[in-house]
């Protein structure tokens, strides 16, 4: 069978498929990890990033191709955590966006639907950095273009298609010496191939990978409801409840009553809009919005068991949200991304709004970002991602929000709390930005952790359970004990130029340690003022902060 | 014509320095409990920020009564050529100034065209030392007039930078102004205060520990005197040593023409507490 024309179906079936593809897959991309620290998960912030437009899609009964993009787009950007979460979103945002009046596609579209996805992903990125995702989508895009013309069969377009980017992912390590030093290729080149692999799948018509929705299905995205309340009043909800529910198909009920999910479809259509209707062999997922959803159940409830009724009042919700929009607002919010219940309220106490539980090993999504950004009553909202691998989620949010959000890209917790220490209210929002990033080259920040594997990095020899110190996020230290380690790592960052450390500890480090540390370090560094603070933090025995 | 001086107990000058400029200082009040002391008069530094730290009450201030000013111009005034410029501490910070326009309003007419009340919207030794300036200017013959026109010059020209050990004691005498909203934090935080424009005490950075916030001060005066010859005066309240390592540091960061230390007296350490440093500069060119 040769397919050289692509339709809406068939487009939600490489989504879809894509999807899954990349959810089996998300160990053995999360094992691509350079560091031996616990990581910012790439496989699992692709996948959360991708199953928000599975779940969008799923949700809407968009038709033609290009409505059907527009939906995924939606998704992605509000799903996308992690730098290659964003990265991966915005080259389908771009695919999407290329495609979005379109009702079928030729290979020759498609590739110049990667190419625009491309140029939407680099456009995001400041500094873009050779041997990553980037360069495997790149370097796709290019053959695609390139070799459209002559393959105008769907499944042998995309087959090339992938034999390249396998062919640059395994270049990956020559172009980025820190994969090569820890004999990896890049997780991020590795998760869009395995997308790609997907879609190629779903192209053959394989689609055994079921696509499980109710461990992928969202709620619906809070965040996204308010943004588009505001702009009706709630008169104007002509269907006032929304309503989800799964029916489990019983047997005896079918010999009755057999289930056909198209002439349920139709059965359940004149009771409202946003119908979305999931069905397998024994389970039946139902989303609606309509005004009398008992006769929606009556329906439904000829076909089997229902469960995980869930039936939301809209108007009422709406006019509480359209309530809380219009609340007097204040000149400033601030958003902080912390660890530990210690380092949460500390970001508390030194003025920050909201705080979003996250960091190293849970990076927050764009629609995190949008939801404590809506919460938020204030003309300014500043961002502190207080992690590299947020910031991107985090201007993301930025770029959706109504609000002016101004992300300050602060990439460890301490420099997030200097930045912080440095905002005074009374302040524009032009100096106020200024002054919190000038705190940014003032703090040095230091980490110490145990390494989960044995590794050669930067010229030490680490092996697993070793205490290893990162200094700016650059690994500088490895010892077998946690003192020796510690001392040696502070010694790395304090130079003439500071007059203050400030000790951070972490949920697994144990107060004799800490207390240890706190004298050998008040005996070294007689004119230091040291601080002790329980942080509370996960995988970090210890934050430092020298300023 | 002559010209006096009157100022009050927040200027920090010394009773030496007061008599050699003939300078008239009206004392405002401290209070422990029920014990009420003449600022700088009935009770010294020393003794003040001993009973501060173990009496147990926290003290309170007053301005001067009105007729305690009125006593003094009254005495001022009875030589007929004198004129009173009467300059005090920032009408934002304290009544004072305006207990001394009430006691204007106590003088025969022509006495009370003899006196100038100035809200100086300034405190400590800024205020101090621009009353000696005035004198000295009085002093060579200059008119009322001048002397106001020198005021401005000097008000305009002097920077005003502290750092408080706490922010308690500035909150519990209700003198924080805009710098409340850095109360409450978990951490060391050091607030860089001045007093602005308008005579109230406002935030202008804040930085953590004690050191950074003075390494900041330094680069605070740095960039408003870009090199200029700077005159120097550091205070301090029960922190001579700080004051002094502080007094070396800018000493060898600046071109200086003179560096002077004085300690905060009793009414203003009640507001700022024990282990502030403040700094006052003024341009060399500014001061004689």
């Amino acid at each position: 069978m040769t397919i050289e024309r692509m339709d809406g179906a068939l487009f939600r079936q490489l989504i879809a498929v894509g999807g899954a593809h990349l959810q089996a897959q998300i160990e053995a991309i999360n094992a691509l990890n350079v560091f031996p620290v616990p990581d910012g998960d790439t496989g699992t912030n692709m996948n959360l990033t991708w199953q928000a437009a599975v779940t969008e899609m799923n949700k809407s009964n968009a038709v033609e191709l290009g409505a059907i993009g527009q939906v995924v787009s939606r998704g992605l950007m509000i799903g996308a955590r992690g730098n290659s979460g964003v990265i991966l979103s915005q080259l389908f945002r771009g695919f999407c966006k290329y495609i979005e009046k379109m009702q079928t596609m030729t290979t020759v579209d498609m590739a110049a639907a990667m190419q625009y996805g491309v140029d939407m992903a680099y456009r995001v990125i400041q500094r873009p950095t050779e041997g990553t995702i980037l360069t495997v989508a790149r370097e796709s895009a290019r053959f695609a273009l390139a070799h459209a013309n002559e393959i105008s069969s769907f499944p042998e377009f995309m087959q090339a298609v992938i034999e390249k980017a396998r062919e640059t992912l395994n270049k990956t390590p020559d172009m980025l010496p820190v994969l090569k030093q820890a004999g990896v290729v890049d997780a991020g080149g590795k998760g869009l191939l395995v997308v790609y692999e997907g879609m190629l799948r779903a192209l053959n018509g394989d689609t055994s990978l079921a696509i499980d929705y109710e461990t992928t299905a969202v709620n619906v995205q809070p965040a996204m409801h308010e943004m588009a309340q505001v702009h009706f009043s709630s008169g104007d909800i002509e269907y006032g409840y929304c309503t989800e529910f799964m029916i489990r198909l019983s047997a005896d009920k079918l010999k009755a009553c057999p289930f056909d999910e198209q002439n349920f479809r139709n059965a359940l259509e004149p009771f409202g809009d946003s119908l979305l209707v999931v069905a397998d062999e024994s389970l039946v997922k139902v989303h609606i919005h309509a005004e009398w959803p008992g006769h929606v159940l009556n329906e439904a409830a000829k076909y089997g068991e229902l469960e995980r009724i869930k039936i939301d009042n809209m108007r009422l919700q709406h006019e509480e949200i359209v309530s809380t929009s219009t609340a007097v607002q204040k000149p400033y919010g601030v958003i902080a991304v912390a660890a530990g219940d210690g380092m949460a309220q500390l970001f508390k106490s030194l003025g920050a709004d909201q705080v979003i539980s996250g960091g190293q090993s849970m990076n927050p999504s764009a629609e995190q970002f949008l939801t404590a950004c809506d919460r938020l009553q204030a003309e300014t909202i500043f961002i502190l991602p207080n992690n590299s691998n947020v910031i991107m989620a985090a201007r993301q949010a930025a770029e959706m929000s109504t609000r002016k959000v101004i992300v300050l890209p602060s990439k460890s917790m301490q420099q997030g709390v200097a930045a912080l220490v440095a905002f005074q209210a009374e302040q524009s929002a032009e100096h106020n930005e200024q002054n919190m990033l000038a705190t940014f080259d003032q703090v040095q920040s230091g980490a110490l952790t145990i390494a989960v594997r044995d590794t050669d990095l930067d010229g030490l020899t680490i092996k697993t359970n070793d205490f290893i110190g990162l200094h700016n996020n650059r690994l500088v230290v490895a010892h077998e004990d946690a003192h020796q380690a510690a001392l040696a790592l502070v010694e790395k960052m304090i130079s003439d130029e500071h007059f203050m450390l400030t000790v951070y500890s972490g949920e697994d480090a144990s107060p004799q340690f800490v207390q240890t540390l706190l004298d050998t370090l008040t005996q070294t560094y007689g004119d230091l003022e040291i601080e002790h603070y329980l942080g509370g933090q996960p995988v970090y025995q210890l934050l430092l902060a020298a300023e | 014509m002559k010209i006096k001086i009157v100022t009050d107990s927040t200027s920090d000058l010394s009773k030496e320095i007061a008599a050699q400029y003939g300078i008239e200082v009206v004392p405002l009040k401290v209070m422990f409990g029920e014990q009420t002391y003449l600022d700088g008069v009935d009770i010294d530094i020393e003794t003040f920020y001993h009973k501060l730290a173990n009496s147990g009450v926290f003290p309170t201030t007053s301005q001067p009564a009105p007729f305690e000013f009125e006593e003094v111009y009254r005495r001022l005034l009875a030589d007929e050529e004198v004129h009173i410029i009467s300059l005090h501490v920032s009408a934002k910070l304290s009544g004072t100034a305006q207990a001394a326009e009430i006691a204007k309003t106590m003088l025969s007419d022509d006495q009370a065209s003899r006196v100038t009340v100035v809200d100086s919207k300034s405190v400590v030794y800024a205020l101090g030392r621009i009353a000696i300036e005035l004198a000295k200017k009085a002093a060579v013959g200059a008119t009322v007039e001048q002397c106001l026109e020198l005021f401005k010059t000097l008000r305009a020209s002097v920077r005003l930078y502290f750092v408080v050990d706490t922010l308690e004691f500035l909150q519990r005498g209700g003198r924080i102004g805009k710098a409340s909203a850095f109360i409450g934090s978990l951490l060391n935080i050091k607030p860089i205060l001045t007093v602005d424009g308008e005579g109230l005490v406002a935030p202008v950075e804040r930085v953590r520990g004690q050191k950074n916030a003075l390494k900041k001060i330094r680069d605070l005066f740095a960039a408003d005197f870009d090199g200029q010859a700077v005159d120097v005066t550091v205070l301090h309240s029960k922190a001579l040593e700080s004051a002094q390592q502080l007094a070396a540091d800018i000493n060898s960061e600046f071109q200086t023409s003179s560096v002077e230390y004085a300690s905060i007296g009793p009414v203003i350490g009640t507001h700022v507490g024990p282990g502030a440093l403040a700094v006052v500069m003024f341009p060399a060119s500014a001061v004689q």
